[in-house]
């Protein structure tokens, strides 16, 4: 028997868990509310998540190799403030060359927290914070308050829908097939795996650590630079703020997903699975017409609900191989 | 042979003057000049007075998340605690002293608890402390939202006020309670028992347990000293500013954990004391004044503020190597 | 000469306090089996490391087939064919074993992975050489042994010309030592060069074709394997005769049992073992590896649970006795990883030595810095530990005397039973020596001392009585004087007299 990417055998049952409760959530919500199982809203729910669900794809890469990135959301913030100029054009192929520069953009800035961060060593927390920082302040000095314009013909291309299918959700199936591609079945991919649990042993394995660590921030930045596109084209205006509950929520949607802090184990599938968990509450909120604010509370709940699931399934995992043993 | 001399040479001065303090205090004069520079006649010890009541509150919560770090840990939910402290002591005392011990009372009681909660996390479910805090910080901060229903009314108890406005001596009530702390800092660090476990434990923590050190309470009391400092921060800024708001612990997070980085602790754990830390928050506080005078805005501070704590770890992480 | 396919020429490699290699010379013909000998600290790890491109030499050239060698990083070795296995697992227990042992070369096409050939050139592999590991389970789910083997197919599997194994047989018994014997003598005959490290003098003598001992990183001495006999090589090794080197304890006493252990298991790893430490006795354990005496001492100390059994320190039950406790009443132990869960690295000299004993200057939680002061400078000089000053940092001693600062550390308890685990590994010659003067004068100060050691000179050369370990249960017992290399080994691989 062939095995498609080895890496789902291991962490199958992480990503298990989450698709279930992730389930369990919808069916409870849909026989619950109507306004929820309408097909309007479980349409508009999908595209919803997509944005989070995106970039914490590249959030994922960091903290599988063993970083952090805290400066997504201000990338995004930027990204979108910069869309609203570049993309304020007639032209829809203006607008299209202005996006791809946005996408380099995101790479660059991945790259300088790659390189702040392996060549300089300031730990990445600093790092990333540091560049959040910056880049919130270009942000608003490049867009002062939300405003601008996006080429109507490009945002309406980007939103497309054809029934259940959207433009949006291709585009993040797209991104995830490309990126698991990378994750798993590439070099560089077992690299980010190495280097996340030992960077030492990596080293001494052969593998390029400090390329290896650079090309996680530069897929995070990457990803982020989508998620502003996106953005932007559902606001139709660029917003210098927009992107700051960004960095929380892709962290919080990566480990959700049965991603690890401590670096070395992760999913992709789990991300997006996570992202599309905490994408939903805020619409299940408005379904079930419960105080917004409440999702703080359920948001915090939630994580840590899943972190326990996820350290009970461990212990028992742990004492199952010792038995075995 | 060259480089064996100049290694000599860097002993030496390594061993005359604690190098992570350099730095800063070139940083500070630096600043100073800069002040005295491009506005004349400025530079005052009123002036200097003020920035350090600004400073005082980053200051407070930058000692607890020291600590934290000093243990191996981190700890995110400080701003949300000084949110919450800041929104039940003005809703608790309803401007009267009558209130004052209930409402103090009663934030210690939240700090207490809102820090055990951590640890137990922590220590007991094996949640990773960034994921842990994570979640206090977003919990909190939505029991805030839902307390308050988004608009928080009330006002501060007049000894709460005058804590937060006052002056001793032509120095801020809130100074001196920083230093003191501070000082209460260094002393359970440098003298204590406690203090030297702390740092076994943020060293290397299983050689702290094979040592017989008991690294799960010494874990839970950084925790709990950290939320016990934010809170006290949070009551001397609901002093100064008399009323609460859901915006105000905003930038407490990043901007402690960048005074203690700046101040030249690891974040790894272990490594590191409180005179930086307390150095950190006040060149901080004091770089944004400077802008603030400059007539520099939001946009200039930002990006500023990024460069110039991003350059300075980057230099304390040279001159460790070295 | 053609034949020599690897030459070192004047290697010297200094570390902070300590000059690990000097000016050494080596060479390596292809299709022989050099065994690389010497103490611990003599050298031998240090000269492999730069070999496989983990340290660079401050001195000295390699060529490998005529061609200067010149090598930076592990893959490079690698690429340019030598294979190395470490000692200690070098693998990452995330990934499986097809990626541990393809990590960094791996098989692709058009840049997408190739799973199917890697997991083919493995199974083939290891069909050649009798391996059966699933290349898709992962390391963390592996047995000492398995994962050693995956060490070697990583090495092996790019047809090195030149192998270096350091130390391969420390967890193997008799019947996989025999099995790793025939790969080898496979290889040489397929003209790889291998350079065998170990502390096992029987099995160098039985595979090895040339010698090279090392010794306070010199070269003593290049032989023929027949041409010369062990008493020769050990003489080489050491530079004195035996009997110098450990401390004479013929004529000491031994008194009353202060430890007792009783029916005692844990989980996996021990079942039901007896026995009695007595007050001034060295009591060694041995056994090869990974046999359960790591954790049997680690179970004395607290740090993890007994699953059945009592024990008994001075009369009194242990059994619902914590770890803090068990160290206030006296019972020290010294882990055979110093840099990993001994030390710490970034703190002074005093303040490693003080930490275990911070009970017993408390004052009112603050510390009485005065009479630490003190009594850590007392048992620095009683060690004759080598600093410059008290606030030095930990990392700037040489091992052996971050080894007297573990020791000093459990003696600040006064203690009566000190657990010590692996008592000179990483401490060079000298140090060993004034270790073994320290143990033999805690004896005679009546406490107990109960150590493993893999290193089987040291174990006969310092115990008093001999426990052998076999799966978890005491396999034979040997006394000073009948105990000898064969009886050991004989009792460690599960062979009842």
């Amino acid at each position: 028997m062939k095995k498609r990417g080895i890496k789902i055998d291991k962490q199958k049952k992480g990503v298990i868990t989450i698709f279930t409760l992730l389930s369990v959530v919808f069916i409870i919500m849909c026989f619950y509310s109507s306004s929820f199982r309408s097909f309007y809203n479980i349409t508009n729910l999908l595209v919803q998540c997509v944005p989070l669900a995106c970039v914490a794809i590249g959030q994922t890469f960091v903290i599988v190799s063993g970083g952090i990135d805290l400066s997504v959301g201000s990338t995004i913030s930027i990204c979108t403030a910069i869309a609203s100029k570049l993309l304020n054009t007639d032209s829809v192929f203006e607008a299209f060359i202005g996006s791809m520069l946005i996408l380099i953009m995101g790479i660059f800035i991945g790259l300088i927290n790659g390189v702040g961060i392996n060549f300089l060593n300031v730990p990445p927390l600093i790092t990333t914070l540091c560049s959040s920082t910056i880049l919130s302040g270009l942000a608003l000095y490049i867009l002062p308050i939300a405003g601008g314009r996006i080429n109507k013909d490009f945002a309406r291309f980007i939103f497309r829908k054809w029934t259940i299918i959207s433009m949006p959700l291709i585009i993040l199936l797209i991104i995830f097939l490309i990126m698991r591609t990378i994750l798993y079945k590439t070099s560089i991919g077992t690299g980010f795996y190495a280097i996340g649990k030992n960077r030492q042993i990596a080293k001494s394995m052969g593998v390029n650590v400090r390329r290896t660590g650079i090309i996680a921030y530069v897929i995070a930045g990457f990803c982020a630079a989508i998620t502003g596109l996106l953005l932007a084209c559902r606001m139709r205006v660029g917003d210098p703020t927009c992107g700051v509950p960004f960095t929380m929520d892709s962290i919080t949607a990566s480990v959700i997903g049965g991603t690890s802090m401590s670096g070395g184990v992760g999913l992709l599938s789990g991300t997006i699975a996570g992202a599309f968990l905490i994408g939903m509450l805020s619409n299940v909120m408005n379904n079930l017409a419960v105080n917004q604010f409440y999702q703080y509370v359920l948001k915090g709940g939630l994580l840590i609900v899943a972190m326990i699931v996820y350290s009970i399934s461990g212990q028992i995992e742990r004492k199952r191989n010792e038995r075995s043993n | 042979m060259n480089e064996n001399v100049m290694r000599e040479v860097i002993d030496m001065i390594n061993k005359r003057i604690p190098l992570k303090l350099t730095l800063l205090i070139f940083a500070t004069i630096c600043m100073v000049l800069i002040q005295y520079i491009l506005v004349p006649g400025s530079v005052t010890l009123g002036q200097f007075m003020i920035v350090s009541r600004q400073a005082s509150a980053l200051g407070i919560i930058a000692l607890g998340q020291a600590i934290v770090i000093l243990v191996g840990g981190i700890d995110l939910s400080v701003g949300s605690i000084v949110m919450t402290t800041n929104l039940f002591c003005i809703a608790s005392m309803r401007g009267s002293n009558d209130y004052l011990l209930y409402g103090l009372g009663l934030c210690f009681l939240i700090a207490v608890l809102v820090g055990f909660f951590n640890s137990v996390g922590i220590l007991y479910l094996g949640i990773a402390p960034f994921v842990m805090t994570l979640c206090t910080m977003t919990i909190l901060q939505g029991i805030c939202y839902v307390y308050t229903q988004g608009a928080p009314t009330g006002s501060a108890a007049p000894m709460i006020r005058s804590l937060g406005t006052g002056y001793f001596c032509k120095i801020p009530y809130s100074t001196i309670i920083w230093v003191v702390l501070a000082f209460v800092s260094i002393i359970i660090l440098k003298l204590t028992t406690l203090g030297r476990k702390i740092y076994a434990v943020g060293g290397n923590s299983r050689a702290a347990e094979l040592s017989g050190i008991n690294s799960k309470a010494i874990i839970t009391f950084a925790y709990i000293f950290s939320a016990i400092l934010s809170m006290i921060a949070g009551v001397i800024l609901s002093g100064y500013l008399n009323i609460s708001s859901l915006t105000v612990g905003g930038d407490y997070v990043n901007n402690s954990l960048a005074a203690v980085l700046i101040g030249g602790n690891a974040i790894s754990g272990g490594k590191g004391g409180i005179i930086g830390v307390v150095f950190g928050a006040f060149l901080m506080t004091y770089l944004l004044a400077i802008l603030t005078m400059l007539g520099i805005g939001e946009v200039g501070k930002l990006i500023v503020q990024g460069i110039v704590i991003f350059t300075v770890v980057a230099l304390q992480g040279i001159r460790q190597k070295s | 000469m053609s034949s020599d396919c690897l030459k070192m020429i004047g290697i010297s490699k200094r570390f902070p306090g300590v000059q690990a290699l000097d000016d050494v010379d080596f060479t390596l013909k292809r299709g022989e089996i050099h065994a690389l000998v010497g103490e611990n600290g003599a050298g031998k790890s240090t000269l492999m490391n730069i070999l496989g491109g983990n340290v660079k030499a401050d001195a000295g050239y390699m060529e490998l087939n005529g061609k200067i060698l010149d090598i930076s990083c592990p893959i490079e070795s690698l690429n340019k064919g030598i294979g190395f296995v470490h000692q200690e697992s070098n693998l990452l227990e995330n990934l499986t074993v097809l990626e541990n042992i393809f990590l960094a070369r791996e098989e692709t096409k058009l840049g997408i992975l190739n799973h199917q050939t890697m997991r083919d050139k493995i199974v083939e592999f290891q069909s050649i050489y009798g391996y059966q590991i699933d290349p898709d389970r992962y390391v963390s789910s592996l047995s000492i042994v398995e994962k050693q083997s995956v060490e070697i197919i990583r090495a092996l599997i790019c047809d090195p010309q030149i192998l270096i194994l350091d130390e391969p047989t420390a967890a193997l018994d008799s019947n996989e030592t025999e099995r790793l014997f025939s790969i080898l003598s496979q290889l040489q005959n397929k003209g790889v060069a291998i350079i065998y490290i170990s502390h096992r003098i029987e099995e160098i003598f039985k595979i090895s074709q040339r010698i090279t001992v090392l010794k306070d990183g010199k070269v003593v001495g290049v032989r023929k394997t027949n041409c010369v006999d062990k008493d020769e090589i050990i003489s080489m090794m050491v530079g004195r005769v035996l009997e110098d080197i450990y401390p004479n304890r013929k004529n000491h006493l031994i008194g009353k049992p202060v430890l007792s252990l009783r029916n005692v298991s844990i989980h996996k790893h021990i079942h039901e073992v007896s026995f009695d430490l007595h007050e001034g006795e060295i009591l060694g354990l041995g056994g090869l590896e990974g046999h359960g005496q790591r954790e049997l001492l680690r179970a004395i100390f607290g740090d993890i649970a007994f699953s059945g059994g009592s024990l008994f320190g001075c009369g009194n039950s242990y059994d619902k006795v914590g770890m803090r406790k068990r160290i206030h009443s006296g019972i020290g132990y010294v882990t055979h990883d110093r840099r990993g869960d001994g030390l710490f690295l970034n703190e002074t000299v005093q303040k490693n030595i003080a930490i275990a004993s911070l009970h017993l200057r408390n004052r009112l939680g603050f510390i009485d810095t005065n009479q630490e002061k003190k009594k850590v400078l007392e048992k620095i000089e009683q060690m004759s530990i080598k600093i410059t000053d008290i606030n030095q940092s930990i990392t700037d001693l040489s091992g052996g005397n971050q080894q007297k600062v573990m020791l000093a550390r459990w003696l600040l308890i006064n203690p009566y039973v000190l657990l010590i685990d692996e008592p000179t590994k990483g401490v060079d010659v000298g140090a060993r020596m004034s270790v073994y003067q320290i143990i033999d004068q805690l004896t005679k100060e009546g406490i107990g001392i109960l150590l493993f050691t893999s290193d089987m000179m040291e174990l006969i050369g310092l115990s008093d009585r001999i426990l052998v370990f076999y799966e978890g249960k005491i396999s034979g017992e040997l006394k000073r004087g009948e105990a000898t290399e064969e009886k050991i080994m004989r009792a460690a691989s599960g062979i009842r007299e």
